[in-house]
C-alpha cells in the first residue's frame, strides 16, 4: 500500500481534491478490507448496490463490485487506518478523490485536425484552456467512473453520457495540450512520472529530437545491425506520447503524459517496422533487468478467432510482473468497423498483458480497434486516446498526427507511470488492477470494446 | 501486423524455461544446445531462450528437454509504412 503525499506547494484540498479518499482493496479481500477499515477508523461502511447511494451522507461507502471504498475522514485518520490495515494485506492503495473539470466542446480554434505528415501550423491566439476554466459543475471523476460502472445497468446510456459531459463528436481545444492528455486527465495531474522507468519497445528513438534535449535516455537495440536511432518514426511518436516534455520547444501543445519519467528506448522493430518474438522478448528481458515499472509495446501480430494466447509471452509477463514490471500492449488495428471486427492481437491477448483499445475525442471506439472476442486473456482491458494523436516524429519533421491502438498504448503506459509514482509499492499485476479500477467507465460502449474504460491519471 | 508463414528449413524459436529452473537456466540452455538449438540469447530475467533450429521437426526434440516448459515458433511483426495514417 502507499499513501499519497502532495508535492510541496500543491494544495490538494483547494485545487485538486474533494477531501474524500479512495481506498482500493486487494482482489478477493474486499470483505476483510472493509472490516479492517471499519475497525481501524470506527466507521460504518455502507455498501452501494445497483440502486446507488448518496455519498455525501456517509462516512464511508463501498462499491463492492469494484473493491473500492470512498472514505470521508481527515488525512491523519486515513493514514493511521491505512497503516494498520496494511498489516492485513487487504488494501492496495489509498489516494485522494480528485475534482474534475469536464472537457468542454469548443469551436475550431486551431483549424481542423491534421491527419498525415507535416508539422503543426502555429496556432491562432489562445482561447482559455477548457481544463483550466471552471466548468460550473465539479464532479469527482473517479467516483463518477465507479458510479457509472455500478449504475449503467439501470440508467439509460444517453443519460450517463450527458451526466459525464461527453457530447458526441466533441472537438477539443488543443492549444495547450493534446486532446488525449486532457482525456486521460494528465494535464492537471500533480504526478510527473519522476523516478519511474518507462520502457517503450518499438522502432527506437530519435535521440537528437529537440524536445528531448537534456533528458537522460537509456537505450538498446535488439535489431541486428541497426542502431537505436529511429529511421521509421513509430517509436519516436510513442515515446513522445508516453513521456514527452511538459513544455515542447515547438509552438505546439503539450503531448507527453509522464513528462519526467525515465526514458528506456528499446529497439525491437527495425527501421522497416519489422520484428520477431525473439527481439521483443529480448527487449522485455532488458526492461525487467533495468527495473522498469512499465513496459509499453505498441506492436502486435494478428490473432485468429478461437486462437489461444502465447504460453511463452504469458509466462514472461507473469515473471515480469513478479519483478515489478507491468506490460501494456496494443489491442491491434485489424478491425474495419462496422463490417469487420477482429480479436485482440498477440501478445496483448495474454491474460497478464494489459490490452489497450483506441478511442476518438468524442469517446467513440476507433473503427480499426480490435475487440475482446477470444476467451481467456483475449479481452480488451482498458482504452486510451488513439485517433488524431499529435506527438513527436524524427527530425526534421519533428511532429506528426497518427491513429492507432499504437497511440492509445503509450497514453496508457504514461498514466501507469503516474500511478506507479503515486503508489510506490503498487507494481505489476497490482498496478494493472489500479489502472482498471481507476479508469473512467464509458457506459455507452461495450466492455468488449473498451474494457474498464478510459485510463485516468491520478 | 502479420504472422509468419509456414516454416521450412531453419526456423527461429523461443523457449520458455520452467519456473523452478530459471535460477539455473544455463544448465537448461546447455541441454537445449545439445538437442539442436542454435542459441541466440539467454534471457535470464524472464527465463526464456531465443535461437533457431535447422528444421521444424527439431522443435519436438526441444520440447522434451528437461526444464523446458514450452517452445514456440517466433512470430513476425510488421508495422505499416510510416506514411500510413493508421499505425
Amino acid at each position: 500500500m502507499s499513501y499519497y503525499e502532495p508535492e510541496p506547494g500543491f494544495d490538494s484540498f483547494v485545487d485538486g481534491t474533494t477531501g474524500r479518499y479512495l481506498v482500493l482493496f486487494a482482489e478477493d479481500t474486499t470483505k476483510a478490507g472493509v472490516k479492517a477499515l471499519g475497525e481501524a477508523m470506527g466507521l460504518s461502511v455502507a455498501t452501494v448496490s445497483a440502486e446507488g447511494k448518496e455519498l455525501e451522507a456517509e462516512e464511508a461507502v463501498l462499491f463492492d463490485k469494484l473493491g473500492v471504498a470512498v472514505v470521508n475522514a481527515p488525512p491523519e485518520q486515513i493514514e493511521e487506518a491505512g497503516i494498520s490495515t496494511l498489516e492485513s494485506g487487504a488494501i492496495v492503495a489509498v489516494e485522494p478523490e480528485r475534482i474534475v473539470h469536464a472537457i468542454e466542446a469548443t469551436p475550431f480554434a486551431t483549424g481542423p485536425p491534421q491527419v498525415g505528415n507535416g508539422a503543426l501550423a502555429p496556432p491562432a491566439p489562445l482561447p482559455p484552456l477548457p481544463l483550466a476554466a471552471p466548468s460550473g459543475v465539479r464532479t469527482a471523476d473517479y467516483l463518477q467512473g465507479y458510479r457509472d460502472a455500478v449504475l449503467h445497468l439501470t440508467t439509460p446510456p444517453e443519460a450517463l453520457a450527458a451526466e459525464a459531459g461527453l457530447a458526441p463528436a466533441a472537438v477539443v481545444d488543443e492549444s495547450q495540450a493534446t486532446w488525449g492528455l486532457q482525456a486521460v486527465k494528465a494535464v492537471n495531474s500533480c504526478r510527473t512520472g519522476r523516478g519511474i522507468r518507462l520502457a517503450v519497445l518499438d522502432t527506437g528513438f530519435d535521440i537528437g529530437h529537440a524536445d528531448f534535449a537534456g533528458r537522460t535516455i537509456r537505450s538498446q537495440s535488439f535489431v541486428p545491425g541497426q542502431e537505436v536511432q529511429d529511421l521509421h518514426g513509430h517509436g519516436t511518436h510513442c515515446i513522445g506520447t508516453a513521456m514527452g516534455p511538459k513544455c515542447p520547444r515547438g509552438v505546439v501543445p503539450r503531448y507527453g503524459v509522464a513528462h519526467r519519467a525515465e526514458i528506456y528506448a528499446g529497439k525491437v522493430l527495425s527501421n522497416a517496422g519489422s520484428g520477431t518474438d525473439s527481439q521483443i522478448l529480448a527487449g522485455i528481458n532488458w526492461a525487467v533487468a533495468n527495473k522498469c515499472a512499465v513496459i509499453s509495446m505498441s506492436l502486435g501480430a494478428r490473432a485468429q478467432v478461437g486462437q489461444s494466447f502465447s504460453q511463452v509471452f504469458e509466462a514472461v509477463a507473469l515473471r515480469a510482473s513478479e519483478a515489478g514490471a507491468l506490460i501494456v500492449a496494443a489491442a491491434g488495428n485489424d478491425s474495419r468497423r462496422p463490417l469487420v471486427i477482429s480479436p485482440v492481437s498477440h501478445p496483448a491477448n495474454c491474460p497478464s498483458i494489459l490490452a489497450v483499445a483506441a478511442l476518438d475525442s468524442s469517446m467513440a471506439i476507433a473503427s480499426f480497434s480490435n475487440r475482446g472476442i477470444n476467451p481467456i486473456g483475449g479481452q480488451v482491458d482498458v482504452a486510451g486516446p488513439g485517433v488524431d494523436v499529435f506527438s513527436s516524429w524524427p527530425m526534421p519533421t519533428r511532429y506528426r498526427r497518427l491513429n492507432g491502438t499504437s497511440m492509445a498504448t503509450p497514453h496508457t503506459a504514461g498514466v501507469a507511470a503516474l500511478l506507479a509514482e503515486a503508489n510506490p509499492t503498487v507494481r505489476g499485476a497490482a498496478l494493472s488492477r489500479l489502472l482498471t479500477a481507476t479508469a473512467r467507465r464509458l457506459a455507452s460502449l461495450p466492455s468488449a470494446d473498451v474494457g474498464a474504460g478510459i485510463v485516468q491519471a491520478p | 501486423m502479420s504472422e509468419g508463414s509456414e516454416p521450412t528449413g531453419p526456423v527461429e524459436v523461443t523457449v520458455l524455461v520452467e519456473d523452478d529452473r530459471v535460477a539455473t537456466i544455463d544448465v537448461v540452455v546447455a541441454s537445449l544446445a545439445r538437442a539442436g538449438l542454435h542459441v541466440t540469447e539467454t534471457l535470464e530475467s524472464v527465463g526464456a531462450v531465443s535461437g533457431s533450429v535447422d528444421d521444424p521437426g527439431s522443435i519436438d526434440v526441444l520440447r522434451r528437454v528437461d526444464g523446458v516448459a514450452s517452445v514456440e515458433i517466433s512470430r513476425a511483426f510488421q508495422l505499416p509504412h510510416p506514411d500510413e495514417p493508421v499505425q
